[in-house]
């Protein structure tokens, strides 16, 4: 599929938009914006396996949480720079995901719901047992990103610099990850989920190539996961939990899944809509959650860009 | 494939980023001093924020009552941090970023307390953790940290030598992984140490585990006098309930600090006969003398009726509360000492507090106590209760100096 | 010696709970085809439901066994009864979408859980109907944990005489085995998906109020448990009910083995992985025929 010069213009303007927000909000506010960031990267790779591929994970959290020790560690043990710190929680996420995509990726439909649940949990018990290297339900506090840009430095409470850094890297994974759906690869893997015996009919080893969505998924999730622990100067064992998967795939499922943006958005607005609720609201978030999701899978599989596109085309109609 | 473009998402997402960034922004308000209250509403010590929340909001309605503090006023904000370090450093954030907090009294999950410290440092925002794990007057804490009641160590300190000379001199330590635990085992290990008593085990127990049988199990009962336990309240009911089911409680003495029962009903078989080391009695009846007087007035102000419960009947954790209730009468002290207007008086209210000594009174219905300079720690008197019958009853009262020990740091030598 | 024994019984007595769990996931999963994640929410609303027949019952009646027993009847019926509505309701208008349908399973473990969070907040204890211990080599085991165990084995073997024995068994064979010959047969189809959905919750009910004695009643009660049910169905084998009772067994037993030489947590994961090197060995499970 040709790449769309228009899409590019409107990233552009998105990106701009973003990168001028330190001068429009209080440190507080760009660090939730800091947040939705970092987690919708994680969304997005987690939308490589669910929408592109057609495979629910429940496990995706290890891959963010092994990022995110990864890069904690490394930067604790060796203080090694933040492209070091960054590419070690990559690699370790990276490489796990590719060496458990060889068993779940194999283990069917509903074999892969499993194994990956099940995998969170081991890598969740693993942490647990191994309180000294990981700090346990506790977790491990880490200073500020060491990045000064112009006497502006990064923070743990006033993100500041560290927000542009991400904004950044999270802006060129957005475009390697466009590049990639949009490569020959994606057209298979979307192959594979419409109509996996046809797509090995035509030649696909289906197989490998679900493997090779896990382990790139993986990698980016690992990078979010990195991000996050050195921006956020706190993880703990919780990020391996399977729920954190599954907030992925709320994100992503209410965001429109199948694409880029729309897990995108659903994070942005899964966390503006719980910075706005308070009292009984927060604890009823969760009951909100739920009926959400039960009221898109049942009327609006495509999510919120597929309600926008609806509209869209009904604006349309009418206008002509 | 990808039939929605970017200018779709950047319509909606550019109007919700609108309306969240015109929502309410921190701005200088020199009429009102602004208290937060990062309080576990929620998860797994929830039983505590609405406590904590609750003495706070007495204080402040006392202070306002009589004009203030030097006429300004006192206004609380209390976001819920649902016993979660991450959530915690959030709402910390957010008290002081978007809230305007001056002072932010804290969560009583150490965790926490833990997290939240490096960012009391960066926004120069003093904290007031009410966790107990040692190492937040230590090297994880700061000069804007305030213990305004024990840690583990000074309670251990205070209840060792009684409990070794009168329980048992070979220890089995059963904690849970969690840190306001592991820093009890720590200290109780120096401690047992220095008093020339055993150490037979030391068994960690994951937080909330499906069950506690595998653990208990392992406790070495021969060999084992005195079985010392650091939970959370929850646990502590099942670990005291496995180790009920494997008799453990008729061969041997079982002892933890009051931190593992002060929400829990003494009231069930479980409990009978174990011993715990308290900074304050629960029932009114158990109360010192010279404190006789304050006591009721203490429990008056907070609806805790002469047993230590709500009219509800719930427990209410009546020696934990004093953190928070000395917390804010502390901060009165240092405005009104450093005359602090706002933040950027802090260091002079620093230096106000560092060292600061008080008497029993309406502001310290606890007792007297000081607040050592080097670790910002309070120290001040305890207790050894014992469950008889189904009630707390105390056996020894421990003076302030038992729980001395020699500070970890010195906060005096850090920039302000 | 003694410890060796010790977790190795324990680890028996916990393997017939999860068998119980892991056997109403498997049957959902056999004729329905869903994935229930919510499975554990239900395990919590039988403790839950288990608490609160048994307070309700605490001013009637002194006997507290009978009152137990009433629970135990009580709260899986109750369960099982919500489980056909849902499946009616909610599950039924997108059946045959299987992403779907595991994600509207998650929506109600959503709900259910915070539900119970916010109508019954903090922990609840409930007395087990039998007290005291039985020594066993100089070390007490408590005699409801056997009774647990016993319980556990008598519903299974309920729910093997239900699927052999009666029409509901016969029809439920036919539909696992073909849908829509079924319905052409003149089976009635939907309600043996209803009925099936209802039977497998209330299993996971009978675990919870059985369990009920000796974890903590609480909302999040069910996340723990929901995983190892998982694992021991897919190594069982997906949709075989022997395969789940065995693979209950070796996961629970391997626990209590891994516990005499390393800190329970890592017992637990180390389980896990061995659970996971047989599933590397026969990816169609133990006793599965093929996959899904």
């Amino acid at each position: 599929m040709p790449i769309d010069m228009r899409k590019l213009f409107a990233f552009g303007v998105v990106f701009a938009l973003m990168a001028i927000a330190p001068g429009l909000l209080n440190p507080y506010q760009l660090s939730i914006l800091l947040k939705i960031l970092i987690w919708g990267l994680f969304a997005m790779s987690y939308d490589l396996v669910f929408g592109y591929t057609g495979l629910l994970s429940l496990g995706h959290s290890v891959y963010f949480g092994l990022g995110a020790y990864g890069a904690a560690l490394m930067m604790l043990q060796m203080h090694p720079g933040i492209a070091i710190s960054l590419a070690a929680g990559v690699l370790l996420g990276g490489l796990a995901a590719a060496l458990i995509g060889l068993l779940a990726v194999r283990s069917g439909g509903h074999g892969f719901i499993i194994v990956t649940a099940v995998t969170a949990l081991l890598f969740y018990l693993l942490a647990q047992s191994q309180r000294n290297v990981t700090g346990g339900d506790d977790g491990l506090t880490l200073g500020p990103l060491p990045l000064q840009i112009a006497g502006w430095s990064a923070g743990c409470a006033d993100p500041g610099p560290a927000y542009l850094l991400v904004l950044v890297v999270a802006g060129l994974s957005f475009l390697l990850l466009y590049a990639l759906v949009r490569a020959p690869l994606g057209l298979a893997l979307r192959c594979v989920r419409e109509n996996e015996p046809r797509a090995q009919a035509l030649g696909y080893d289906t197989i490998t190539l679900k493997w090779l969505a896990f382990a790139l998924s993986g990698g980016a999730a690992a990078l979010a996961g990195a991000l996050y622990a050195l921006t956020n100067c706190h993880i703990s064992t919780a990020l391996f939990h399977w729920l954190v998967s599954a907030d992925a795939l709320i994100w992503t499922l209410f965001g429109g899944m199948g694409t880029l943006v729309g897990p995108l958005l659903g994070t942005g607005v899964f966390f503006i809509l719980r910075e706005g609720l308070s009292g009984i609201w927060q604890v009823g978030y969760p009951i909100l959650v739920g009926l959400t999701l039960l009221l898109i899978a049942r009327f609006f599989p495509q999510g919120l860009l597929g309600i926008i596109k609806g509209l869209g085309q009904t604006l349309r109609g009418f206008s002509r | 494939m990808l039939t929605c473009t970017r200018r779709d998402f950047f319509r909606t997402a550019g109007a919700g980023l609108l309306a969240f960034a015109l929502g309410p922004r921190a701005s200088a308000q020199p009429k009102e001093i602004v208290i937060g209250h990062q309080a576990p509403l929620t998860g797994a010590v929830a039983q505590f924020g609405p406590w904590h929340n609750r003495a706070i909001r007495a204080v402040i309605d006392r202070i306002n009552a009589a004009g203030g503090i030097s006429s300004l006023p006192l206004v609380l904000v209390t976001e819920d941090e649902a016993s979660n370090p991450e959530i915690g450093q959030d709402k910390f954030r957010k008290l002081v970023l978007q809230e305007g907090a001056d002072f932010v009294i804290g969560s009583v999950w150490s965790a926490t307390n833990l997290a939240t410290a490096p960012l009391a440092r960066e926004l120069k925002t003093v904290y007031f953790p009410q966790g107990i794990a040692t190492e937040i007057t230590g090297e994880a804490g700061n000069r804007y940290i305030f213990k305004s009641y024990h840690t583990v160590r000074g309670a251990v300190n205070a209840g060792a030598r009684w409990t070794v000379e009168n329980l048992g001199k070979r220890w089995t330590i059963v904690a849970s992984q969690l840190e306001f635990a592991q820093s009890q085992a720590a200290d109780w290990r120096a401690q047992l140490e220095a008093l020339g008593a055993e150490i037979v085990d030391v068994i960690t127990i994951p937080f909330r585990p499906a069950d506690f049988l595998p653990y208990v199990s392992r406790v070495n009962v021969d060999r084992t006098e005195v079985l010392y336990q650091a939970f959370t309240a929850l646990d502590t009911i099942r670990f005291l309930q496995a180790a009920r089911d494997l008799g453990l409680h008729e061969r041997l003495k079982i002892l933890g600090l009051i931190e593992g029962i002060d929400v829990l009903d003494t009231n069930s078989p479980a409990f009978e006969g174990t011993y715990y080391i308290t900074s304050y009695p629960r029932r009114a009846s158990q109360v010192p003398e010279e404190l006789q007087e304050l006591d009721p007035v203490y429990r008056r102000s907070l609806d805790i009726d002469e047993e230590g419960r709500s009219p509800q009947g719930t427990v209410v954790p009546i020696a934990d509360l004093f953190g928070s209730w000395q917390a804010l009468s502390l901060i009165r002290k240092g405005i009104e000492q450093s005359g602090w207007q706002s933040k950027a008086d802090n260091s002079a209210f620093i230096q106000a507090l560092e060292g600061r000594n008080w008497s029993a009174g309406l502001e310290f219905p606890q007792g007297d106590g000081f607040l050592r300079p080097e670790d910002h720690l309070a120290f001040h008197g305890h207790y050894i209760e014992h469950v008889e019958k189904g009630q707390l009853n105390v056996l020894l009262r421990i003076s302030r100096d038992a729980s001395l020990y020699s500070p970890l740091i010195d906060y005096t030598q850090q920039e302000l | 010696m003694e410890l060796v024994l010790f977790q190795l019984l324990n680890g028996f007595v916990w393997a017939w709970v999860v068998a119980l769990m892991a056997l109403g996931l498997n049957l959902v999963y056999g004729v329905l085809r869903i994935i229930n994640v919510a499975h554990g929410a239900f395990y919590m609303l039988g403790a839950v439901a288990g608490w609160v027949i048994l307070e309700q019952l605490q001013g009637v009646s002194d006997m507290y066994i009978l009152n137990f027993a009433l629970a135990l009847l009580g709260a899986p019926l109750f369960v099982g009864l919500l489980g056909l509505l849902l499946e009616w309701t909610v599950l039924r208008p997108i059946e045959g979408q299987p992403v779907i349908t595991i994600i509207a399973t998650f929506a109600l473990l959503l709900i259910l859980q915070q539900g119970v969070q916010l109508l019954l907040p903090g922990t609840q204890q409930v007395a087990p109907p039998v007290a005291g211990g039985v020594e066993i080599f100089r070390l007490r085991y408590p005699v409801y944990r056997w009774v647990l165990a016993g319980l556990s084995g008598l519903f299974i073997t309920f729910l093997w005489l239900l699927l052999q024995k009666t029409r509901f068994g016969l029809w439920s064979r036919a539909v696992r085995q073909d849908p829509e010959l079924a319905l052409a047969v003149g089976i009635p189809v939907p309600w043996i998906f209803g009925l099936t959905f209802g039977l497998g919750v209330a299993l996971a009910a009978v675990a919870g109020v059985l369990t009920a004695p000796i974890v903590p009643v609480e909302a999040s009660m069910g996340m723990d448990i929901l995983l190892d049910s998982f694992i021991v169905v897919i190594v069982g084998g997906l949709g075989s009910l022997q395969g789940a009772v065995i693979a209950a067994l070796i996961l629970q037993l391997a626990k209590g083995v891994f516990t005499i030489w390393t800190a329970p947590v890592a017992a637990h994961a180390l389980a896990l992985l061995l659970m996971g090197l047989l599933l590397l060995i026969r990816p169609q499970g133990l006793l599965g025929t093929d996959a899904d």
